[in-house]
């Protein structure tokens, strides 16, 4: 019977020494997986019949569209295992998460605008995948804003409550807005082709990936910094700083 | 712990009856806002029509998310909080009644009112009744989610917007189907689903919220 | 069940440091805990967890030998807290606040309240609204709700605040009265006497025992 301290070192010294294990292969196979899929994307994929060029766009929007909503569902999930068997490093895991999402969303919400320009004429549109990105920020930006608006050790919690309420209420309001832009507006809902061709759909599935290990790579980055942070009054931070490894801190 | 409950809810009652500006504050804005639009959108009567659902939705959901700020903000400064917590009932019963009495004294008064704004905007009769129901249905979700913000964000100073941005993913689904049923009206289709849709939200609200907003309070009060 | 109220090795840590650290005591029927320590020793955190409204990083608070956190609905039914905030609504009268806190089954007698009300010189302000009383008066409002709640164990945190001399004397007489009763009271003020028969836990000192 394995216990799962075995897989995934709950301490927070352990899981700091497990990232640094992490890192540097997440940034390595991030990078491979983004040269493939920028080179191929860019300069391999034949353009689409419809939209010319403009479409290669996709290769950035999608990958931070789905990436960030994934990110915020883990959000959820760590704050929620928080909640209910209150493991701290699920916590500083979660609160290392949502800027990065945050970022992500906004990246999606600018890359969507910039689709939207040469397709639809206009800057913005009021279409399900973007109002549910918008969304999305909001509640980011909700669960960012209270973690520093609240000065107290409580604010983890709290925190993790406001969490696990936005993920149950995420497949409420992508429904709904999507209902409510079927009924609105059927004529100007874009549809990727049905199937996309493979030599489309590498670049696509290589840059989520890609850009999926970087943001797990800058995660590890994120929660080293954050567990020196918060465990700062512990030994095993002291006598880590004194040896003298500054280049990996600096690097961090 | 009826007695409990029946006593909960007739003290946050007597407090909210007695102070008039808790009452006269959420109408008065409620009525300010869709003024405005009347004001402003004017002569042309087929838009007002067709803008009206969503004026009088929004509307709410500004005086809702304003008036819900306050809610707690004098039971905490005045200790009443603390003493919920160290009684020997459970604590979401008591939130529970506090949400009712929040939803009878705040929001009940603006569904009684939204005929007089309803006629105002040009609405017939059934629409407005369509209405009325739909804002029947869904305030009792937004008192309950609002009822979790307001927890969560006890201890921040000066929250309202705040408390707007939180919220503001949370109330969006009502908006939609709360709007969605005048529309269907228009279209001539009778919107039994976006109804029962309404209606189920606000049964599921009500059934986690009150633990959801316990659960933030002791988070607070700690 | 005898009422035993006990404490072992509480700590609490603010931030990097502790506030106060291995907090024991034992508490009998009739007996009165009194917690001393300049501002900011942590008087007003420590009885804070002791009625589990904060959680103390180590240590165990037990009553009638359970965990209060294990069975919180029975340590609370024998519980009554008085922290800084009075915890009376401004918007009702005294009389209507009085009678929110004691509930149906320790419905207090009318004579029982007209005599306390009297002790505490509240008669003629029975029927006001609390925002027109003075702090002094609200707070002997609050003081009267809990009597009235007829509960075992007070914990008390500067009850003694905003009283006059007279009040004070009369709350003084009203604590004896119940610790001669088989009450327990934990009590935290910079106004009460150095008394012999009192249990004392100073947190300004380094090591923290009963004394």
């Amino acid at each position: 019977m394995w216990h799962l301290n075995q897989l995934i070192p709950l301490s927070p010294r352990r899981f700091y020494h497990f990232c640094g294990l992490l890192q540097p292969w997440f940034f390595v196979l991030s990078a491979l997986a983004l040269a493939y899929g920028l080179f191929a994307g860019l300069f391999l994929a034949p353009a689409d019949y419809q939209q010319g060029d403009g479409f290669r766009i996709i290769y950035v929007h999608v990958p931070c569209a789905m990436l960030s909503l994934m990110l915020y569902v883990m959000m959820g999930i760590c704050s929620a295992i928080y909640l209910i068997w209150r493991i701290k490093i699920c916590d500083m895991i979660a609160f290392c998460m949502a800027p990065i999402g945050a970022w992500l969303t906004l990246c999606s919400l600018l890359t969507g605008a910039i689709w939207g320009k040469p397709m639809w004429g206009t800057w913005w549109i009021w279409d399900a995948r973007l109002t549910s990105q918008l969304i999305l920020l909001f509640l980011y930006l909700g669960y960012i804003g209270l973690y520093h608006a609240m000065n107290s050790p409580s604010a983890a919690k709290a925190c993790a409550i406001l969490a696990v309420v936005g993920l149950v209420d995420i497949p409420v309001i992508h429904y709904s807005v999507y209902w409510w832009n079927t009924l609105h507006q059927k004529s100007t809902i874009f549809k990727l082709q049905p199937t996309m061709e493979t030599s489309m759909l590498l670049p696509l599935l290589s840059m989520i990936l890609g850009m999926g290990f970087y943001i797990a790579g800058l995660i590890c980055v994120n929660i080293r910094t954050e567990i020196l942070a918060r465990e700062a009054h512990n030994r095993w931070v002291g006598i880590l700083l004194r040896k003298g490894n500054a280049k990996e801190l600096i690097a961090c | 712990m009826l007695t409990v409950f029946a006593q909960c809810l007739r003290n946050d009652l007597k407090t909210l009856i007695r102070q008039p500006a808790q009452w006269l504050h959420p109408i008065a804005f409620f009525g300010l806002i869709v003024c405005l639009f009347g004001i402003g959108l004017g002569s042309d009567n087929t838009q007002l029509i067709q803008l009206s659902p969503v004026i009088i939705w929004v509307a709410f959901l500004l005086t809702a998310i304003f008036t819900i700020e306050t809610l707690f903000y004098r039971d905490y400064e005045e200790g009443v909080l603390e003493q919920w917590m160290v009684s020997p009932y459970p604590l979401w019963w008591l939130m529970l009644a506090k949400s009712l009495a929040f939803w009878l004294a705040s929001c009940l008064p603006l569904i009684v009112m939204m005929p007089v704004l309803g006629f105002s905007l040009q609405l017939t009769g059934t629409q407005c009744l369509l209405l009325l129901i739909s804002l029947l249905l869904g305030s009792p979700a937004l008192t309950f989610l609002g009822v979790i913000g307001a927890t969560l964000t006890l201890t921040v100073a000066r929250s309202g917007v705040f408390l707007a941005l939180l919220l503001l993913p949370l109330f969006v689904p009502i908006l939609i189907l709360g709007v969605s049923v005048v529309i269907s009206l228009l279209a001539h289709e009778w919107p039994v689903f976006q109804m029962a849709l309404l209606g189920g939200i606000s049964v599921l609200t009500m059934t986690f919220a009150p633990f959801a907003a316990a659960a933030a309070l002791k988070v607070a009060i700690h | 069940m005898s009422m035993n109220y006990e404490a072992k090795n509480l700590s609490y840590r603010l931030g990097d440091s502790y506030l106060f650290r291995r907090i024991n005591f034992k508490l009998s029927p009739g007996e009165c805990l009194h917690i001393q320590g300049h501002n900011g020793a942590g008087k007003s955190t420590l009885l804070k967890i002791l009625a589990g409204l904060a959680i103390a990083q180590k240590g165990t608070i037990t009553w009638q030998q359970n965990n209060i956190h294990a069975k919180p609905e029975q340590y609370y039914a024998a519980m009554s807290y008085l922290g800084h905030k009075d915890g009376i609504k401004r918007a009702l009268t005294p009389y209507e606040n009085i009678m929110n806190c004691t509930t149906n089954e320790n419905r207090c007698s009318v004579a029982e309240l007209h005599a306390l009300l009297t002790t505490f010189q509240l008669v003629p302000l029975m029927h006001r609204f609390c925002y027109q009383l003075s702090a002094g008066q609200k707070r002997k409002v609050a003081l009267a709700s809990l009597i009235l709640q007829k509960k075992p164990l007070w914990i008390l945190d500067e009850p003694f605040t905003t009283l006059d001399l007279q009040s004070s004397h009369c709350f003084k007489q009203i604590m004896d009265q119940h610790l001669h009763q088989g009450g327990i009271i934990v009590l935290a003020s910079h106004r009460v006497e150095e008394e012999a028969n009192y249990q004392h836990i100073n947190l300004s000192a380094d090591v923290n025992s009963v004394c």
